[in-house]
């Protein structure tokens, strides 16, 4: 019997080792992915200013021959409109940067193809989006700090995009945004916060990642900082082989064909009354990936 | 779909329960102020179990965040250096830095470009006039301001390229949504043309406006003033006009006198800025000028 309780004891003992190692191991596995992951992208970042500071490099400019492609392509499909596809992308980068700051994705998922979700910047912003939404369940759990904690979408701002090639026979459009997106963060600490995401030196994550932290944690009062996404990008449409434009997409996405409302919300993408599909202006064009235009 | 009734995958929902259990951990007792007599704090045998509880939480932390962590390490990894080297070149700017950044305005570039440029569009289209786009810049800035304020676009549906409008509009939807308000009054000072330029398919014009007045965004739930103030300001914006290289100026003025550039009709778009008696599309660009970009410089 005395046997029996040493050997209980014994495997209880080691059963609390075997709890306290993998506490241990899981915390400093956490601590080596977090860490790494924001020092490599941190490097990275830093690296790439510099360079952009030594040398610019120049961007692939349009294609010569566009009025000629475009010629060609009216005479093999009468209603394409290139200009549907200008339109497409001033929307779907503002659409974006809805699913990024308000974590609401269905109005991308409505203008993109399955293959961007697979791309670097479909991950990003699918990742982001959930990220938004959990943080929403998140908050709504706090009572009193919740008012006090928002990333709000400010101000978006674009030049003109331009279209820089067209192939009609891979079906595919490449179209070049230049775009500025502002996001004020409302949160204690919220200058570390947004200081943490720009980050270009070791240092500058360090000391932005306490201060953040320590003014969480002390509930300090909530300060106001600011978050900007700028950039050059590609974006590429393609559409299924063979397809022509149907002249009645334009038309369509204004007033449910359903019902006959009108759709009120850009971001909409069903009808608020029958909830029937709305259809896509640029008919069956979507988005494929998005390049950055170095 | 609403949030709380989203079914994550299986790594968001284990850090869910964490937030979940660790949000009842530290409910009630623990974090309510004491009053006198009451058996709250570590008095309560509750609160106390409730305390070492959400210890042994936070010791499990890893437990429920790695899971979520790999996975999107894993994802990440799965399309090569290539996602770390995007990942870095996003330029994401933070503090004061990205508010004055944001919307700077392009540089004027010397008159004679701007005149040649100019030239240029007035060789193939004499009934070009520079003024018609300075005036139509002015007209457009207080509309673009009575937007803001109130939320709505449909008053610049008659000047804003397809695009554009749909993008403003959206972004009106997106601010409101986040309970964004913008309050303010302005007016055009003066305007110039700082850009003129022709290519093979388009060609554009930029208008340089002063603007005067005042303008403040504040976010409503917690009174916050995002920017701006009552004070009176003056500041640029850029309103950059373009159309087909192959348009010309219409004889009845166009959209900038307020007609229809197709029939010549009283302008009257329906919202996909389709004439009303014609039916066709004029806020495309293929007839007449349309307002494709708007910048307003850093406030």
């Amino acid at each position: 019997m005395v046997s029996g309780v040493v050997v209980e004891a014994s495997a209880a003992k080691t059963a609390v080792g075997v709890v306290v190692l993998i506490v241990i191991a899981g915390w400093a596995l956490m601590f080596a992915v977090l860490f790494g992951l924001l020092i490599y992208v941190t490097v990275l970042r830093g690296r790439r200013q510099s360079r952009k500071r030594v040398a610019p490099g120049p961007a692939v400019s349009a294609d010569p021959n566009l009025p000629t492609v475009l010629a060609q392509a009216r005479r093999a499909d009468p209603y394409f409109d290139e200009q549907l596809l200008l339109d497409a992308s001033q929307l779907i980068c503002l659409v974006m940067f809805a699913a990024i700051s308000t974590g609401d994705e269905e109005a991308i998922r409505y203008l993109a193809a399955p293959s961007f979700w697979s791309t670097v910047f479909g991950r990003y912003t699918r990742n982001a989006a959930r990220d938004v939404r959990l943080q929403r369940i998140q908050e709504r759990g706090r009572r009193a700090g919740s008012r006090r904690r928002a990333r709000l979408p400010v101000d978006y701002q674009a030049l003109a995009p331009e279209l820089i090639s067209l192939d009609l026979r891979e079906q595919r459009a490449c179209v070049r945004v230049s775009f500025s997106q502002l996001r004020a963060v409302v949160a204690p600490g919220a200058q570390g916060q947004t200081a943490v995401a720009s980050a270009t030196s070791l240092s500058s994550l360090a000391v932005s990642f306490g201060g953040a932290m320590s003014k969480q944690l002390n509930n300090s009062v909530a300060d106001l900082s600011w978050l900007s996404w700028a950039g050059k990008y590609d974006l590429v449409f393609t559409r299924p082989p063979g397809t022509r434009t149907d002249p009645r997409a334009a038309i369509a996405n204004r007033t449910c064909s359903n019902c006959g409302a009108t759709y009120r919300s850009e971001l909409a993408t069903t009808c608020a009354h029958c909830n029937a599909e709305r259809p896509v202006a640029w008919d069956t064009w979507r988005l494929a990936d998005i390049a950055v235009v170095e | 779909m609403a949030a709380d009734r989203e079914k994550f995958p299986l790594p968001e929902r284990i850090f869910l329960v964490f937030t979940a259990v660790s949000r009842w951990a530290t409910s009630g007792s623990i974090t309510s102020p004491d009053r006198p007599g009451s058996r709250q704090g570590c008095a309560n045998p509750l609160a106390l179990a409730k305390v070492l509880f959400f210890l042994l939480m936070i010791l499990l932390l890893p437990i429920f965040i790695l899971p979520m962590m790999v996975v999107r390490l894993l994802e990440f990894m799965g399309s090569g250096r290539q996602s770390f080297r995007y990942g870095s070149s996003v330029d994401i700017t933070a503090g004061d830095e990205a508010r004055w950044g944001h919307g700077i305005l392009m540089p004027v570039p010397d008159d004679a470009v701007i005149r040649s440029g100019g030239m240029a569009i007035a060789n193939r289209d004499p009934g070009f006039r520079v003024s018609a786009l300075t005036d139509w810049a002015v007209a457009a800035t207080a509309l673009n301001c009575q937007s803001l304020v109130s939320g709505d676009a449909t008053c610049t549906r008659t000047f804003m390229a397809n695009g554009l409008y749909r993008a403003h509009q959206a972004l009106l939807e997106l601010r409101a949504r986040s309970e964004v308000s913008c309050a303010g009054a302005w007016r055009v000072v003066s305007a110039a043309v700082v850009g003129a330029t022709r290519s093979q398919l388009v060609e554009e014009v930029r208008v340089r406006v002063r603007c005067q007045g005042w303008r403040m965004e504040r976010h409503e739930p917690t009174g916050l003033t995002l920017r701006g103030g009552p004070e009176v300001a003056t500041w640029s914006e850029d309103l950059t006009f373009a159309r087909s290289a192959g348009a010309v100026t219409p004889a009845s003025g166009g959209l900038p006198a307020n007609r229809c550039p197709s029939c010549g009709a009283q302008l009257d778009l329906d919202p996909g800025g389709a004439c009303r008696y014609c039916k066709g599309v004029v806020t495309a660009g293929n007839y007449d000028w349309v307002l494709v970009s708007w910048q307003r410089e850093p406030w």
